[in-house]
């Protein structure tokens, strides 16, 4: 797609084993991501993505296909476009007898960033106090703020981050949620894979899902979110019995839960169950289109249990 | 280019093990500058006689004990013509005065023997510098900063062989500054006149070439291998065991020895258990062409492999 700022076509990485024979990770990812806001990248354990971001950063080198980041071919110009790149692939990898200052530092000299701008992405991150403590002495989502902050240092127009919120507690992961909404409300793309899928619902205005190296679904997170699963609404009143039997007698699929009916109707044919019900003598208090989470969704396209549940 | 070279240079004096090395190196030769100040001292003219009236009669007594049969000689091994005295002579040999002063002048002895060390002490290094990164997975950070690989191995072999030949020259400079006190104040300064400071410094600085193609081609081994271990291991099995056992089955092997070549191209001169040897000049470049194989063919394998 014109003008996208990270563009994948056909790619396809396998990996020799050493022992003889091939993994696939990748098999024939397409893949475009328009400029600003945040893009969330899912799949599950093994699906591809940390392999995709690689090919992306020149890391990794596909088996067949073609990555473009900010226009640039990727691995021959990628040399052109990455001081406008910040990322983080998987855990962040720094010198762990280093500061996180002396980290920084290092980083920012090779484009000319200054010590004060180091000063500044620490601060930004809450690790200024320990800045000057050797990484080693770092938790793990002290370490993955200060990934963030070497991915920041740039000022980048493009951010690529693999599980950022990685080993981070739950203020660390709001933090890290608003910090990435904030870069994408600024008008800079933010690309970040992450299993944890109800963070990608709330930070993401886009999404793609991966599965087995392939994608299988993508769009605005609202359009992901319904992916048929227009066809179920709530239904609330006083006699949940005689509601569903009502319902169940005039032909549709009702099903009683705890507090509700589950009816496997669009929100368009809600004038249909009210009639049903009010002939009946019933009296609806809530009548509303299921709320699906991205985790069913994931669930269903991917055919496996969604990440975090995993062992 | 030069602001990568910069920052490898940087992280390099930042890394504990180069901080470690340097804490040693100075520590041994500040005790070894003390151990020969201490043993060193001048001999005044009466001194002088009686130690040379001592050996002489330790060496007449080696001589009679000999003709009185304690070393037991068999006669007839004496060649004919010859008296058992004159048999004994021989055996026991002329006997050395020890001179326990020192002299500045074998200061250029002592780096010549301290090169080997120093020049191992580098190639460990280089290895260690790679490995390491290698090991902590820091390589993938700076390439999501510096994407091109050639530049990046180019920038850390380079400081790898910079840091090594700066180092080197630095610690013979220490140990002379070492020494120097045994010299000045307990010894003898005779002889240092400007063709041995040359001659000196050409050791020096033909040592440091040496320990800066030792520590390139071991940064190249550990980029190959990426990992320390494998490094220091292919060094370890080629100089200590592949080489000298070639060259003890092979002798002309020798022309083309990384130890008979290092040798002839730091001492200016061909070594006592070198017999097939090259020039100084060609010595040299042979083992450059050698490091700058081991870099190219490092520099293939990090183009082509994955980093994972």
């Amino acid at each position: 797609m014109p003008g996208s700022v990270i563009e994948v076509e056909g790619l396809r990485k396998e990996y020799r084993r050493l022992r003889g024979g091939r993994t696939l990770a990748v098999d024939g990812l397409d893949l475009s991501v328009p400029p600003g806001g945040v893009f969330g990248f899912l799949g599950p354990n093994g699906a591809g993505k940390t392999t995709s971001i690689r090919c992306l950063l020149g890391l990794v080198r596909p088996t067949a296909g073609r990555c473009r980041l900010l226009g640039a071919e990727v691995p021959g110009g990628l040399a052109r476009v990455i001081q406008r790149v910040g990322s983080i692939v998987e855990t962040p990898t720094l010198y762990p007898r280093f500061s996180g200052r002396l980290n920084l530092e290092l980083l920012g000299r090779l484009h000319g960033i200054g010590r004060s701008t180091c000063t500044a992405r620490l601060e930004q991150v809450g690790l200024g106090h320990r800045a000057d403590d050797p990484v080693r002495t770092y938790s793990l989502g002290m370490r993955q703020r200060l990934g963030i902050a070497a991915a920041l240092l740039k000022d980048p127009e493009v951010l690529i981050l693999d599980e950022p919120a990685n080993g981070l507690d739950p203020a660390g992961i709001k933090e890290v949620r608003d910090l990435l909404r904030k870069l994408g409300s600024e008008g800079r793309t933010v690309f970040v894979s992450s299993h944890q899928l109800s963070e990608i619902q709330q930070m993401c205005d886009q999404v793609a899902i991966l599965s087995q190296g392939r994608y299988v679904a993508g769009g605005p997170v609202v359009e992901v979110l319904a992916h048929g699963r227009q066809q179920t609404m709530i239904v609330r009143l006083a006699e949940l019995e005689s509601g569903r039997s009502a319902l169940v007698a005039a032909g549709l699929d009702a099903v009683r839960r705890d507090d509700h009916i589950r009816v496997n109707l669009p929100l368009t044919e809600a004038a249909r169950v009210t009639e049903i019900l009010a002939r009946k003598g019933l009296y609806l208090s809530e009548l509303r289109p299921e709320e699906i989470s991205l985790e069913a969704v994931f669930l269903e396209l991917t055919g496996s249990p969604p990440p975090e549940h995993a062992p | 280019m030069k602001a990568l070279l910069s920052v490898e240079l940087r992280r390099i004096l930042a890394r504990r093990v180069v901080r470690i090395a340097a804490l040693a190196g100075l520590l041994a030769i500040l005790i070894a500058g003390g151990t020969l100040f201490a043993r060193s001292h001048r001999l005044d003219p009466a001194a002088r006689r009686a130690l040379e009236q001592q050996v002489a009669a330790d060496h007449q007594a080696a001589i009679a004990a000999c003709v009185n049969g304690e070393f037991g000689i068999p006669v007839d091994e004496v060649p004919p013509g010859e008296t058992l005295e004159q048999f004994c002579r021989d055996f026991v040999g002329v006997p050395e005065i020890p001179d326990p002063t020192f002299h500045l002048i074998a200061f250029q002895t002592i780096a010549v023997n301290l090169s080997g060390l120093f020049i191992v002490l580098f190639a460990v290094l280089g290895a260690t510098l790679i490995g390491a990164e290698w090991h902590a997975g820091t390589i993938t950070t700076e390439l999501t900063w510096e994407p091109r690989r050639a530049r990046l191995h180019l920038a850390k072999v380079l400081a790898a062989a910079a840091f090594a030949l700066v180092g080197f020259v630095a610690l013979q400079v220490l140990v002379g500054l070492a020494v120097t006190p045994a010299a000045v104040l307990r010894g003898v300064t005779r002889g240092m006149d400007a063709s041995w400071l040359w001659s000196t410094a050409g050791v020096v600085a033909r040592g440091a070439v040496v320990a800066a193609l030792a520590a390139a081609a071991g940064a190249s081994i550990a980029f190959i291998g990426r990992g320390t271990a494998v490094a220091v291991g292919v060094l370890f099995v080629y100089l200590a065991v592949l080489e000298p056992m070639f060259r003890g089955v092979k002798p002309w092997f020798q022309r083309w020895a990384v130890y008979d070549n290092a040798a002839r191209f730091i001492m200016g001169q061909t070594a006592g258990f070198t017999q097939h040897g090259r020039t100084t000049v060609a010595a040299g470049v042979l083992i450059g062409m050698y490091v700058g194989v081991l870099a190219a063919a490092s520099l293939a394998a990090f183009q082509r492999r994955d980093v994972t």
